[in-house]
């Protein structure tokens, strides 16, 4: 359970809870994780339109959940609502019929067999986020939350709610499709 | 730099670090003023707060826009942001014991007269042609109901939510974001914190219209009607 464990990053301040014991007001929330909100709402949407309305959705969420919270990890719950409320997002405003995650992990990587990845090459981060935003979003979902936030394998799995090996797949097909993006 | 999982390939460990370095995003100026600004300020003070709300830009958009046909699509960004403000402006005030008789009777003169008594009138505010009405709901929630008039541009409500039937009342549902559009007689009606599917009484409310609106449509009837009386030879009301 997110809301419990313990902080996930290993190093990264992303992720820590200056007090994990104590359960913020919702005044708090919005003044000391406002950044952080919003920081993952934009590597998720890509854009600042749509992530400050991601944020301010969240903080509808946080408003109303923060009664039943159970002190523990409270940047693991934000992202949890933040994620899962960008991905609801998402799929309510895809009416058309979504497009089935490939399950050929090969598939990622088709095109750029041994090809290296010209990372100082690029104009990041500015590329590098456009590249994240052309994700598919549970993909996308995955990838910041492994690398741009740091959470383990098992706690995005609880977050997304999916079993642990496809939290590993989303993740590394993400990361391969952004490797092959980067190369082309 | 947090390493990537041990069964992770060489490669993974590149775009791992590339992400990670990713700074962090600051949001725009202004965006969480309306957050941070946690002034305790109790019902009656609304109408302040949403000026001042308007003054720092947050909510500077009015709220809905008019179509040339005269019809309206809210914005239901903007109004969402607002419902936020009352509602945290209530705080723990108990709304009742806040609003005096003509206050009370200014709230449901923008909603209707049959508004149920779970939702207690706690607040209102107008601003330009857009009237709110703040519903208290106790343990710290509230309800918005914003009113503009003309009717709702139904085909420009967006594909964050859907048109749906609750009590025969035709409306507009996100359900996520729990925002129901109504149509309020000539008015389209807003409705920002409740799941409409919890609140079939209330937007029965809203639908219904109000009594001024009630008495200006009988007016209305009654001059067509004795405008055509005339031609047709019907007699008249005295």
């Amino acid at each position: 359970m997110v809301g419990t464990a313990d902080s996930p990053a290993q190093d990264g301040p992303a992720v820590t809870d200056a007090d994990p014991t104590t359960v913020p007001t919702w005044e708090e929330v919005a003044e000391q994780y406002g950044r952080f909100l919003y920081s993952l709402a934009y590597r998720l949407t890509g854009n600042h339109q749509d992530a400050q309305d991601l944020v301010q959705e969240v903080l509808l969420r946080v408003r109303r959940g923060l009664a039943g919270y159970q002190p523990g990890n409270f940047k693991g719950w934000l992202s949890r609502i933040t994620t899962n409320t960008f991905l609801d997002r998402v799929r309510k405003q895809n009416r058309r019929p979504t497009v089935a995650l490939p399950e050929d992990p090969d598939r990622v990587l088709a095109g750029s067999p041994g090809a290296d990845v010209e990372l100082a090459a690029r104009d990041l981060p500015d590329h590098l986020q456009d590249l994240l935003s052309d994700l598919q979003p549970e993909y996308r979902a995955a990838v910041v939350l492994a690398d741009v936030l740091g959470y383990s394998y098992e706690e995005i799995a609880d977050i997304l709610d999916v079993p642990l090996g496809t939290v590993r797949s989303r993740i590394h097909r993400g990361r391969g499709r952004l490797r092959t993006a980067l190369a082309s | 730099m947090n390493a990537p999982g041990p069964e992770e390939e060489p490669w993974e460990a590149d775009v791992h670090g590339l992400l990670w370095d990713l700074p962090d995003v600051e949001p725009p100026p202004g965006f969480l003023a309306a957050a941070v600004d946690h002034r305790p300020m109790h019902a009656g003070r609304i109408f302040t707060s949403l000026v001042a709300i308007a003054v720092l830009g947050v909510g500077a958009t009015v709220g809905v826009a008019l179509a040339a046909d005269g019809t309206v699509t809210p914005e239901l960004d903007a109004l969402a942001r607002q419902h936020l403000v009352a509602e945290r402006d209530l705080g723990g005030d108990d709304a009742a014991d806040v609003l005096d008789s003509d206050a009370r009777d200014a709230v449901l003169g923008i909603v209707g007269p049959d508004v149920p008594d779970s939702y207690v009138p706690a607040g209102h505010a107008t601003r330009n042609e857009l009237r709110q009405a703040v519903f208290d709901l106790g343990a710290g929630e509230a309800v918005s109901v914003f009113v503009t008039a003309g009717a709702p541009d139904w085909d420009a409500m967006g594909s964050t939510g859907h048109r749906r039937e609750v009590d025969g009342a035709m409306v507009w549902s996100d359900d996520q974001r729990q925002i129901t559009v109504v149509q309020a007689g000539h008015d389209t009606a807003v409705i920002v914190g409740v799941d409409p599917d919890d609140a079939a009484d209330l937007i029965a409310a809203v639908a219904a219209p109000t009594p001024s609106a009630t008495e200006s449509m009988m007016d209305h009837i009654t001059a067509v009607a004795g405008r055509l009386a005339g031609p047709f030879g019907f007699p008249t009301a005295e």
